[in-house]
């Protein structure tokens, strides 16, 4: 279940909560990325139009414009949904995503997230979020539940 | 207000061609994650900081980063007139009145990359999502949401 923070408050105290998904992502993952799959690769794919290259001695990426890059040059929604679906105990802010990384991030079942605006889809989806606010709890199974609530809460 | 000083910022290094139209002096710049807003911020800086580019300026705000520190770097900036200042990741600083009143009397235009534009507080009304031109994936346009 994708745990979902509305507001700052609402995060526990004992949880860490990250701002700079830039610099956690290449803390952790610029010069090793071993725990990369086929989810991350995915990720990589619909999100930045990139192919992960395997090669396992400097992690890079093919982009859509065809050159070949470091990882560190992903976006920032990117890395953000890659550190969300591999660090499950940290729970990271999605202010700097734009809004096609939040719905990928929407999709996943584990992980934690701060999200203070509302996202946009047309179409709706299965989701297994836990919205939780100042105002209260509730676990939601389709965005178009999710969406409701969030604008409920605002 | 923060004045129009060019009519557009346009990149050419190639593959990428970005045709950026400005409407005046303060534009908001949102879109998807990867389409290229980083890609365009990052070669205006690289434009400006060998000289090929002149009177712009960039400032990549970081959320990590305490107001007050975010505050002092643009401050800087807002120090110059006549510039043309782009502010990546802006949203960290939109609820600030200090800086509301430091734009309203600045005499620099604006591009400002943000996700959430309806919230900036100040006079925005010309906000564009930045996209790539059909049938092409190296040529990017603003797409303004009041055409």
């Amino acid at each position: 279940m994708l745990t979902i923070y509305m507001s700052k408050t609402c995060i526990p105290k004992d949880l860490m909560f990250v701002t700079n998904n830039e610099d956690e992502f290449d803390l952790n993952f610029m010069a090793d990325c071993s725990r990369f799959d086929d989810t991350v690769k995915g990720l990589i794919k619909r999100i930045d139009g990139s192919t992960l290259m395997p090669d396992n001695s400097i992690p890079s990426i093919l982009t859509k414009f065809n050159n070949r890059l470091d990882i560190t040059y992903l976006s920032t929604g990117c890395k953000t949904a890659i550190n969300v679906h591999l660090m499950s105990e940290v729970c990271f802010s999605l202010n700097e995503c734009g809004n096609n990384a939040i719905i990928e991030i929407l999709r996943f079942n584990s992980g934690t997230v701060y999200l203070d605006y509302e996202p946009f889809s047309w179409d709706d989806f299965m989701v297994d979020c836990l919205l939780v606010s100042d105002l209260g709890r509730k676990r939601c199974s389709t965005f178009s539940d999710l969406l409701e609530q969030f604008k409920e809460w605002r | 207000m923060a004045k129009k000083i060019v009519d557009s910022l346009n990149v050419n290094v190639a593959p990428f061609n970005f045709n950026i139209e400005l409407r005046s002096g303060l534009v908001g710049i949102s879109g998807d994650s990867g389409v290229g807003k980083s890609l365009y911020f990052d070669l205006v800086k690289k434009l400006s900081s060998t000289g090929r580019l002149k009177g712009v300026q960039c400032i990549g705000l970081k959320n990590g980063l305490d107001l007050k520190t975010n505050l002092s770097l643009l401050n800087e900036l807002l120090r110059n007139s006549n510039n043309i200042i782009l502010i990546d990741n802006a949203d960290c600083l939109i609820t600030d009145d200090r800086l509301r009143q430091k734009f309203i009397s600045s005499d620099n235009q604006f591009i400002v990359f943000t996700r959430k534009p309806n919230n900036f507080g100040i006079e925005f009304k010309d906000r564009a999502v930045l996209e790539v031109d059909e049938g092409a994936n190296t040529s990017f346009h603003l797409n303004y949401y009041n055409h």
